[in-house]
């Protein structure tokens, strides 16, 4: 490990800022904490929320999962990567089970999550009623006064246009029967593995400047209204490498006359699920 | 002479936050940490590796120790951190004697739009098992769980209960013993049984 960063690259009083942070955001689910983002080397939009919190929670014996759009090998993935195996010696993985801390840039897994994982968010709106209210001061009120009405406006709007609730990704989610919170933009696919899930979900947002969480076992609640319940996206076919039809797909176009296929969006699922193994 | 805090400031104050957060995530858990420091004698280590962990210049302690005692002298000396008289000032509360526990609500609870201003009380206790004592439920906990904290008495309890109805503000608590600690966030439901 070379000697010229501190271990995991920030020095130790901003993780212990972030580390309280962290506590509060575990202690009030949902709400998004304030904290002082260190500038990062990488530009914002990267994932430097994220790179902040993995940095402040993790130790030389964890073993980091870092995924992309459900992929181990595209460039953010291996950039973060590249960043903790360099400032922090850590050990990499990409098997979803034997990781201790999954950082993600827009997906959860589709291997279930256990107790004691924790998965590490990055963020680039953390305000779910930022398009609603742009001012701060007016939706720290309005989450402080639990004044969500704007929220399900916002839903039915969509259900007036489209005939549907037409939001695929960073869908809301009401938490602990509390907090209105953007879920980062994962698809809203994923939304039910947040609720109940036995892991620790950290979210970090670099720019903004803001830190939340959902413990394990606790609700996480898409909105949606009696009429017009939350469903999930669904596919006609099927995976084209592995077969699965049960994980979330990505539409691939394979030549300019608009040929296309189906893939799972999450590399690791697949690759197991087509029988090849792991090192 | 100053006894010394961590043997290694970095990878020991990350096992105790680590082990810290888990506790938080899933309140009632008992968590343990290997680290062993030597604190001065009213401090148990546990307690004295959780303050090194989270305590610096940014952090305002109450305790309700005399502040020129060799503990306080030693949670300056190693953190920085800056001491108040106020507990409704302290952003942690350290509580070394559990008979001069105090109603929780003179402390911060943080208001209703920042909530995460609240203070984090940090009680040393005479002991910390899971016998059926109180009951507990809220996030973090898959349907109940069990812990029994001597010496903590049930109109604390009751208190607490009534402080944190004023959610999202509220109290969050950590209980110290030895090297074990558990976490009680506010959103945990106490119910004494």
């Amino acid at each position: 490990m070379p000697l010229s960063y501190n271990f995991a690259y920030l020095d130790e009083q901003s993780k212990k800022m972030i580390r309280r942070s962290i506590l509060k955001a575990l202690a009030i689910p949902g709400f998004q904490v304030p904290f002082g983002g260190r500038e990062m080397p990488l530009p914002y939009g990267w994932g430097t929320g994220g790179i902040q919190l993995t940095a402040a929670v993790i130790g030389p014996d964890d073993r980091l999962k870092v995924i992309d759009q459900g992929s181990d090998d595209t460039v953010n993935a291996i950039s973060i990567k590249a960043f903790f195996k360099k400032t922090a010696g850590i050990a990499i993985t990409e098997e979803t089970r034997s990781a201790t801390i999954i950082q993600t840039r827009h997906r959860i897994p589709e291997t279930p999550l256990q107790n004691g994982q924790i998965m590490v968010f990055q963020v680039p709106i953390p305000e779910p009623l930022q398009f609603i209210e742009p001012k701060k001061s007016q939706t720290a009120k309005m989450h402080g006064f639990e004044e969500y009405g704007s929220m399900h406006v916002k839903l039915y709007e969509d259900i007036a246009k489209f005939g549907r609730i037409a939001t695929a990704f960073d869908y809301p989610v009401q938490v602990h029967q509390r907090y209105i919170m953007s879920p980062s933009p994962i698809p809203k696919y994923d939304n039910p593995k947040l609720h109940r899930s036995p892991a620790v979900h950290l979210f970090g947002a670099g720019r903004e400047k803001r830190i939340y969480a959902v413990p394990p076992y606790t609700d996480v609640v898409s909105l949606d209204f009696e009429d017009y319940p939350f469903e999930l996206e669904k596919w006609d076919g099927a995976c084209a490498v592995c077969g699965s039809t049960d994980s979330f797909l990505d539409e691939i176009i394979t030549d300019d006359t608009g040929t296309r296929m189906f893939i799972c969006s999450d590399t690791e699922y697949c690759q197991k699920k087509a029988g090849n193994t792991f090192s | 002479m100053m006894q010394k805090g961590f043997d290694s400031e970095v990878f020991d104050s990350q096992a105790v936050f680590r082990s810290l957060l888990l506790a938080m995530a899933n309140p009632g858990t008992i968590a343990a940490t290997d680290i062993n420091i030597s604190c001065p004698p009213r401090l148990q280590s546990g307690a004295g590796a959780l303050l090194l962990t989270l305590l610096d210049f940014e952090t305002v302690l109450w305790t309700d120790m005399d502040t020129d005692t060799p503990e306080m002298q030693w949670l300056h000396f190693h953190t920085g951190t800056r001491l108040t008289h106020a507990p409704n000032r302290a952003g942690f509360a350290l509580f070394t004697d559990s008979e001069k526990l105090m109603d929780p609500s003179r402390f911060n609870p943080g208001t209703v739009a920042s909530p995460d201003i609240s203070t984090t009380l940090v009680f040393q206790t005479r002991g910390m098992d899971q016998e059926h004592h109180l009951r507990l439920t809220g996030p973090g906990i898959e349907k109940e769980t069990f812990i029994h904290l001597p010496g903590i008495t049930t109109a604390f309890w009751e208190n607490r209960a009534i402080m944190n109805q004023a959610y999202p503000a509220g109290i969050d608590m950590i209980f110290v013993h030895a090297r074990r600690f558990t976490a009680l966030p506010r959103t945990t439901k106490v119910g004494v049984c």
